[in-house]
């Protein structure tokens, strides 16, 4: 789905369980290779950097590009402020309490995340995302993301407490539908940058650039597992077929660019 | 002879993290990779980086030297690390090599 227009667009899409690494990750040591081969979860690179994060259907992604200088941000730190304030906002209108944008680019309620930023600077435009935990599973979430220990020894995660992410669900106590959360998030950044919302759906020149980007490379180990022979070595067996298995898209998800494919040709 | 990979990781306080690991051939260093979930601008360059680094050979005392200088002609505003934390983790990953 797809928000604004002119100076800005906001897009909202979920994935189905598949680990998202960061650009400049090795995705052998940010995940469990065992697990996601064991649980079913593929794995893919994105072009912004920040780092691993897990999606599945109780995940809502959302992107925000907008054109260099909109709302004061020139540089890419500025606009997650921007976006990360946008966000809190938009959870505390759903009823969360204590939710708040955290630098660099978190949002957190009462300590815990519940959304990461990303994004990039282009020449004239600043591209964001975030991934929001509405109601993912966080059993999944734990087995197949490896947290370093020198990230839980960071002052913010005291050490007794394992528990550092928080769904929406859990904060608000009750099932939350996808069109709440993206009425609300578009709804707070319209008002932050003084936009108009206007919905519409991806127009076919971009469904068929995201499709040649999937073909040529979101589809591919090459891109997905970037620098893996530098730790070839370390990895066992399995491991390096789990990691080669993951790195290729699910069925499902090849069965979906097709039907996209057939309905742009007819 | 034999291929040892050793690692060491440093998170800016409040910041990102970053880690490097050391390819050990012998007692030379061939090959580093420097990853993490910082930010750039313009991210290229990062990769430019990290080409360089994975190409990089030295011996392992002067491993410490060689990777900071790479790593300050990186032609890119960085975004939550510093140089300081590499030097940190490369530290670390030395550490753990003996």
């Amino acid at each position: 789905m797809r928000v604004f227009s002119g100076d800005a667009a906001l897009r909202f899409w979920r994935n189905d369980r598949v680990v998202v690494i960061g650009r400049h990750q090795c995705a052998a040591l940010e995940v469990d290779a065992t697990a996601l081969r064991g649980l079913g979860v593929r794995l893919t690179r994105r072009f912004t950097g920040g780092g691993a994060v897990y999606h599945d259907l109780g995940n809502i992604n959302y992107a925000l590009v907008a054109r260099r200088g909109l709302g004061g941000a020139r540089r890419v730190v500025e606009l997650f402020r921007i976006v990360g304030e946008a966000v809190a906002e938009a959870l505390g209108s759903l009823g969360a309490r204590g939710a708040y944008y955290r630098a660099l680019n978190d949002v957190e309620i009462n300590g815990l995340k519940v959304s990461g930023l990303a994004g990039m600077t282009m020449q004239d435009r600043i591209f964001v995302h975030g991934a929001l935990l509405v109601g993912s599973d966080l059993a999944v979430l734990g087995k197949v993301l490896r947290v370093s220990r020198e990230k839980l020894s960071d002052k913010r995660f005291v050490a007794s407490r394992r528990k550092r992410v928080v769904t929406l669900e859990e904060a608000l106590g009750r099932r939350v539908a996808p069109r709440e959360v993206y009425k609300a998030i578009s709804d707070a950044l319209a008002e932050k940058l003084g936009l108009g919302t206007e919905e519409d759906n991806p127009s076919g020149a971009e469904l068929r650039e995201a499709i040649r980007l999937y073909r040529e490379k979101y589809s591919r180990p090459s891109w997905n597992l970037r620098y893996i022979g530098f730790v070839e070595t370390m990895l066992s067996r399995e491991e390096l077929e789990a990691l080669r298995w993951a790195a290729q898209p699910s069925p499902e998800q090849d069965e979906i660019v097709k039907e996209i494919e057939e309905s742009l040709a007819g | 002879m034999s291929i040892r990979i050793v690692c060491g990781e440093k998170k800016h306080p409040g910041g990102k993290l970053v880690r490097i690991c050391l390819r050990l051939v012998g007692d030379r260093v061939r090959g580093v990779l420097l990853s993490g979930d910082f930010f750039a601008d313009p991210e290229e360059e990062v990769e430019k980086l990290v080409e360089r680094l994975m190409r990089l050979e030295t011996s392992i005392d002067e491993a410490m030297e060689a990777v900071l200088r790479e790593f300050r002609e990186l032609g890119a505003e960085i975004y939550g690390i510093e140089v300081s934390d590499v030097e940190e983790a490369v530290r670390r990953a030395l550490a753990s090599a003996k």
